[in-house]
């Protein structure tokens, strides 16, 4: 093959993949998990809950929330952006990477979607 | 405990062997399956001990990666600029020489970083604190030079970067692929690579097992630059081997491809060496055997640097002998074996690999990321521009 259609097909490729890439990664759901569910083996995926506030801790760039649902207990970690309206009793979904910390399994949030205002 | 860390060092350095030969595996990959038996591993050793073997596993690794980058045209990021010099070298049946050179400017580097260690972390001490403040600047600045140095096209490095940034953005936020930097950079530097060299019908001659002949000033002005750029990039993320490349060949007027070689030898050690200083000084791991180190050691003490620094240099020296007797090995059974139907072995092992550790979808970014690995050589610009795949994600993170 001569190296000008090989740089052409590379070229058509890339453009492609990267379009095919993105539309994955915008358009991917993941699957909702109970909190009972979040095992040492989920560690280092993105996982998605929906649950309770039942605490909000806030220091100078993060925000701490304590989530239940009907199955567990489990906390979130969110870095502050702009104006955060959160309150206690909301019902969110957090969408985050599992991580651990001193020995218990938290959330580290990408996504928080407020499901009901209370 | 020294019988101990004599059997760390010897098992760590086969294990470098093993990584540094086979093309594709880089030292972070092994690094992380380490730190996930580690529970297992600091059941029937010290945490010391498993440190050490890393540490001999990623040294003999800096020293033999040069080896399947030059004679197989299988280059991981950081050996990536050494592939035209050192295929330019091969052609010439001078192989040998091409590695030779840059174990001497992986040699040289670590004695220099080891001696100098104590002043890099009192100045690293006193500036790092000024410089986080404006990382992303430095890194956009650092960027833009690194692109208008391209001799071919600035408007082609510039798309290059983009499209590698882009891209790495893309697979850093894929929903749940594991692994996601090894199928990005396999693709961009060791598949493209290997797809070209079998379009191109490569035939590699007779390879010449003879002294190297080089000025002194070459060398003392090759291992000063890497020096130099290579303690300034290490403390800088995102700027890995093949940045500091670039940055240190301005530093030398003329810089011959014997000295960029050696320029790329260094660098590629120093920033082990540098790595360590980062982690005692900013408590900041930089690379992923530095990582596995610090997660395994928990605290990290002067005596631990001390004992670190140590050990390198011992490894250093073995690593010296075994760079040496296996670059004549392959010199000598590189124009036996079938250059085509190694290539293509090599390229299903990566794909392998691929799906083993990333899935099907660890297998769509290691396509398109070859597909872009392919066109810079094609087109003529630096293959260091890809480095945007984790220079552009850093940039957006600092500002």
């Amino acid at each position: 093959m001569k190296d000008n259609t090989l740089l052409k097909i590379s070229l058509c490729c890339t453009l492609l993949g990267i379009l095919v890439i993105l539309f994955i990664v915008e358009n991917s759901e993941i699957p909702e998990s109970n909190i009972s569910n979040l095992t040492k083996d989920n560690l280092g995926t993105t996982v998605s809950v929906s649950g309770k506030i039942t605490r909000i801790t806030e220091t100078p760039g993060l925000l701490i929330l304590d989530l239940s649902d009907s199955t567990g207990k489990i906390t979130a970690i969110i870095f502050k952006e702009g104006n955060m309206t959160l309150q206690k009793n909301q019902i969110v979904t957090i969408e985050g990477k599992l991580i651990e910390y001193e020995d218990k399994l938290e959330i580290q949030a990408n996504i928080l979607k407020i499901r009901k205002w209370t | 405990m020294l019988f101990e860390i004599l059997i760390a060092i010897i098992l760590g350095c086969i294990a470098g062997i093993i990584t540094g030969l086979i093309p594709g595996i880089h030292i972070n990959l092994v690094s992380v399956l380490i730190l996930s038996f580690s529970v297992s591993l600091l059941e029937i050793t010290s945490p010391i001990i498993v440190s050490i073997f890393i540490i001999s596993m990623a040294i003999t690794h800096t020293f033999l990666d040069t080896i399947p980058a030059i004679f197989l045209g299988a280059p991981e990021a950081d050996t990536a600029l050494s592939i035209l010099p050192g295929h330019k070298l091969l052609s010439e049946g001078r192989g040998y020489h091409a590695v030779i050179l840059t174990l001497i400017g992986s040699l040289f580097s670590i004695i220099l970083a080891i001696i100098f260690a104590p002043i890099i972390a009192i100045i690293i001490n006193k500036i790092y604190p000024y410089l986080s403040k404006i990382m992303g600047h430095i890194l956009i600045v650092t960027s833009i030079f690194l692109i208008s140095k391209d001799s071919k096209s600035k408007y082609w490095a510039f798309i290059i970067f983009m499209l590698a940034g882009v891209l790495g953005i893309a697979t850093l936020n894929f929903p749940n692929l594991e692994n996601p930097l090894f199928p990005l950079l396999s693709g961009m530097f060791g598949t493209s690579g290997l797809i070209i060299s079998l379009n191109q019908k490569v035939k590699i001659p007779a390879q010449i097992i003879s002294e190297l002949k080089i000025k002194k000033k070459t060398i003392s002005q090759a291992v000063g630059a890497s020096f130099v750029a290579g303690s300034l990039c290490s403390f800088m993320p995102g700027l890995g081997p093949s940045q500091a490349a670039i940055i240190g060949s301005q530093l030398t007027k003329k810089m011959e491809r014997e000295g960029f070689l050696i320029l790329i030898g260094g660098l590629n050690t120093i920033n082990i060496i540098m790595s360590f200083i980062a982690l005692y000084i900013l408590d900041k791991a930089r690379n992923g055997a530095i990582i596995t180190v610090s997660k395994i050691m928990g605290s990290f003490s002067l005596s631990n640097l001390i004992l670190f620094l140590g050990v390198a240099l011992v490894v250093a020296g073995i690593a010296t002998f075994l760079t040496i007797n296996l670059t004549k090995i392959f010199s000598k059974i590189m124009t036996k074996v079938n250059y085509t139907k190694l290539c293509i072995s090599i390229i299903i092992l990566i794909f392998g690999l691929t799906i083993f550790l990333s899935g099907k979808y660890g297998l769509l970014i290691l396509t398109v990321s070859t597909a872009l690995g392919i066109v810079p050589p094609l087109i003529g610009v630096g293959r260091n521009h890809l480095m945007g795949c984790l220079l552009l994600p850093v940039i957006l993170y600092f500002i």
